[in-house]
C-alpha cells in the first residue's frame, strides 16, 4: 500500500535502492506519499547508483538494545550522487567527510518495531569504495 | 506591541533523580507557583500540561486528568501536549493562544517528565523513538549521534573544536552549582574532555543528564495582570516553526532553520532584535546546541559560536548571557518540563530573584525550546515592561 512501503519490496526484490522522481523534476528520497517540492501526488520510480560520499558522521558507542553486539559504529549521513541525503551505517573504522561510500545490502535484519510483516527486512548499508576504483 | 498575555506566577520542583510519583512532583511545582500569587488552584479556568512521555516512561496514558484530580481543579478544560523536547514550550503557547482569544482568563501550564524509573539503556531506546522509525531508527541511531552529525558538519566548516564544545558544559555546570535547583556542580575543562566518548565528537560531560521534575506558570490576561502579582512577566513574542523531522531532509547541517525562523516571528512580534536581549535560556541539550542555537538567535554570527562561548561572551557580563540557570547539561532536562522551566528562570530573572545568578538589570529575556534536532522550535520573548 503506498510508495513508501513498495520501496522495502523493491529493495528486496532488486537489491537497488530506487527514488521516487515527481512530475515536476524532483528527486525524492527517501521516498514519501507526495512530492515536497510540488505537492503532486503523481510519481514514477528511477533507479539509484547507490553510490555517494560521507557528508556527516558519528562513531557511536551507545546504541538501542539491538544494535548493542556491533558497537561501536559509523553512522552517516551520505550523499547520494543523484543529489539526495540518507541516513545509514558505514563500514568503516575511520569515517571521513567526502569518502566515496557504495551501497550494500543486509539480507536481513530484525529490527525492533511492531508490525510483523516488516519485522525481518533487508537493510541499506554503505561500504567506502577503495581508492582508484571508479565503479 | 502590547502584550496580551503576562506570566504571574511560576514555580519549579528540585531536578534529578527524585523519589515520589508524577503525580506528586507535578503538584510540587504547581504549589510553589500558586504560593506567590493570590491565586488559587479552584480559579484556574484551563490547564494544559505538557509530558513527553509518562506512556512508555512510567505506563501512563491519559495524564491530564489524572494531574488535574491531584490539584483539585474545577471541571475544567485539562490538555496534555506532545512535542518531543519542545514539549513544555509548546504547552505554553497553546494557553497563551487560549488567553489571547479571550476564551480563557486564567490557565495553568506545567510540565512534567519523571524518567528516572527506567534504566539509561530504555532511555536511551525510548529517546530514539523521537526519530524516524523507517529512516533513522533502522540504523541505531540516538539523540547524541543525532547531534555528533550536527557537530562533525560544524567543525569541519567552521574549524569548531572539541575545547569550545566542551566550554559549553563547564559554563553551564558553573551555573548550575549557583542554582539549588539543579541536578549538577562544577566540572572542569579537563573532565569534560577526559569524559567517556559516548558518539564522537559528543563525550558524556558534552550530554545533558536524565532527570526528573516539574515546573509551571500560571498565565493572565496583561490588562488583569497587577490584580494577582505586583511584578507580572510580559509575553512580547512568540515564535514557533518546524524542519524536517530527520537530518537528511535538510540541504544544510550547519544550522537549525526552524530556530531562525521561530526567532524571526517572535523578534518580529515584539519588535526587538537580537541585541535588545539581556538574558536568554536556549535549548543546550548537548553543547553543539548550545553553539548553533546562540548563532542562529542571532547573538553571534554563524562559525564564531565556539568562539564566543570560549572567550567568555555568554556568560554574565559578556555579550550576552546564556543559560545561566545551568541550562539543560547543569540544570537538567526533564523533557516535559524543560520548555517550562526555562521560562521559571527567566521570569526569575526579569525580576530581579535570582540571587548568585542574577544577571544585573536584565528588562528582556529570551527562551529558546528545541524538540528532537529541530523539528519543532519555539521562542519565547519577555518583559517586566509592555503591560
Amino acid at each position: 500500500m503506498g510508495a513508501v512501503s513498495e520501496f522495502w519490496d523493491k529493495l528486496k526484490g532488486e537489491k537497488k535502492l530506487f527514488a521516487l522522481k515527481c512530475r515536476c523534476g524532483a528527486v525524492v528520497f527517501p521516498p514519501q506519499p507526495s512530492c515536497p517540492t510540488c505537492n503532486g501526488w503523481e510519481m514514477e520510480w528511477v533507479e539509484l547508483s547507490g553510490r555517494g560520499e560521507i557528508y556527516a558522521y558519528t562513531v557511536s558507542n551507545i546504541a538501542p538494545p539491538s544494535f548493542t553486539g556491533k558497537l561501536p559504529f559509523c553512522v552517516s549521513i551520505i550523499k547520494l550522487e543523484e543529489g539526495p541525503m540518507v541516513m545509514s551505517i558505514v563500514e568503516t573504522d575511520r569515517p571521513e567527510i567526502g569518502m566515496k561510500v557504495q551501497m550494500v545490502l543486509e539480507e536481513k535484519r530484525n529490527l525492533d518495531i511492531p508490525d510483523e510483516n516488516w519485522r525481518e527486512r533487508p537493510l541499506y548499508k554503505f561500504k567506502p569504495i577503495p581508492a582508484g576504483d571508479s565503479a | 506591541m502590547k502584550a496580551q498575555v503576562a506570566i504571574v506566577g511560576a514555580g519549579m520542583t528540585q531536578f534529578g533523580k527524585l523519589k515520589g510519583e508524577m503525580r506528586e512532583i507535578h503538584a510540587e511545582a504547581v504549589r510553589l507557583t500558586l504560593e506567590d500569587t493570590s491565586i488559587s488552584a479552584k480559579d484556574i479556568d484551563a490547564m494544559y500540561v505538557g509530558t513527553w512521555t509518562p506512556d512508555l516512561f512510567l505506563n501512563q496514558l491519559f495524564p491530564a486528568p489524572m494531574l488535574a484530580d491531584s490539584l483539585g481543579l474545577n471541571n475544567i478544560p485539562v490538555s496534555r501536549v506532545e512535542d518531543a523536547c519542545a514539549t513544555g514550550s509548546v504547552a505554553f503557547r497553546q494557553a497563551a493562544m487560549a488567553v489571547m482569544s479571550g476564551l480563557h482568563r486564567l490557565v495553568l501550564v506545567t510540565g512534567v517528565e519523571v524518567m528516572t524509573q527506567r534504566p539509561t539503556r530504555e532511555c536511551v531506546k525510548t529517546i530514539a523513538y523521537a526519530s524516524d522509525r523507517l529512516w533513522e531508527q533502522p540504523f541505531g541511531i540516538t539523540f547524541p549521534s543525532s547531534y555528533a552529525l550536527l557537530a562533525s558538519r560544524h567543525m569541519h566548516k567552521y574549524g569548531t573544536t572539541p575545547e569550545q564544545l566542551a566550554a559549553v558544559s563547564v559554563k553551564n555546570h558553573r551555573y548550575s552549582a549557583k542554582n539549588p535547583k539543579a541536578q549538577y556542580g562544577e566540572v572542569t575543562l579537563e573532565q569534560v574532555l577526559s569524559s567517556k566518548m559516548v558518539s564522537w565528537p559528543l563525550r558524556l560531560l558534552d550530554c545533558c543528564p536524565i532527570s526528573d521534575g516539574a515546573a509551571a506558570l500560571v498565565i493572565a490576561r496583561a490588562e488583569e495582570a497587577k490584580k494577582y502579582t505586583d511584578t507580572p512577566v510580559y509575553v512580547l513574542g512568540s515564535g514557533q516553526a518546524r524542519a524536517s523531522l530527520s537530518l537528511h531532509d535538510r540541504p544544510s547541517l550547519t544550522s537549525i532553520p526552524s530556530t531562525k525562523q521561530a526567532a524571526e516571528t517572535a523578534y518580529r512580534m515584539a519588535g526587538v532584535e537580537a541585541g535588545d536581549v539581556d538574558v536568554a535560556e536556549v535549548h543546550d541539550c548537548f553543547t553543539i546546541a548550545e553553539i548553533l542555537a546562540v548563532e542562529d538567535l542571532g547573538f553571534f554570527k554563524k562559525g564564531e559560536g565556539g568562539k564566543a562561548v570560549e572567550e567568555g561572551s555568554t556568560e554574565i557580563g559578556g555579550k550576552i548571557p546564556v543559560n545561566v540557570s545551568g541550562g539543560l547539561l547543569g540544570k537538567g532536562h526533564p523533557i516535559g518540563a524543560t520548555g517550562v522551566a526555562q521560562m521559571v528562570e527567566i521570569f526569575e530573572q526579569l525580576r530581579g530573584e535570582s540571587g548568585s545568578r542574577q544577571v544585573p538589570g536584565a528588562e528582556i529575556g529570551l527562551t529558546h525550546n528545541v524538540g528532537g534536532t529541530g523539528g519543532v522550535v519555539t521562542v519565547h520573548i519577555f518583559s517586566v515592561k509592555g503591560g
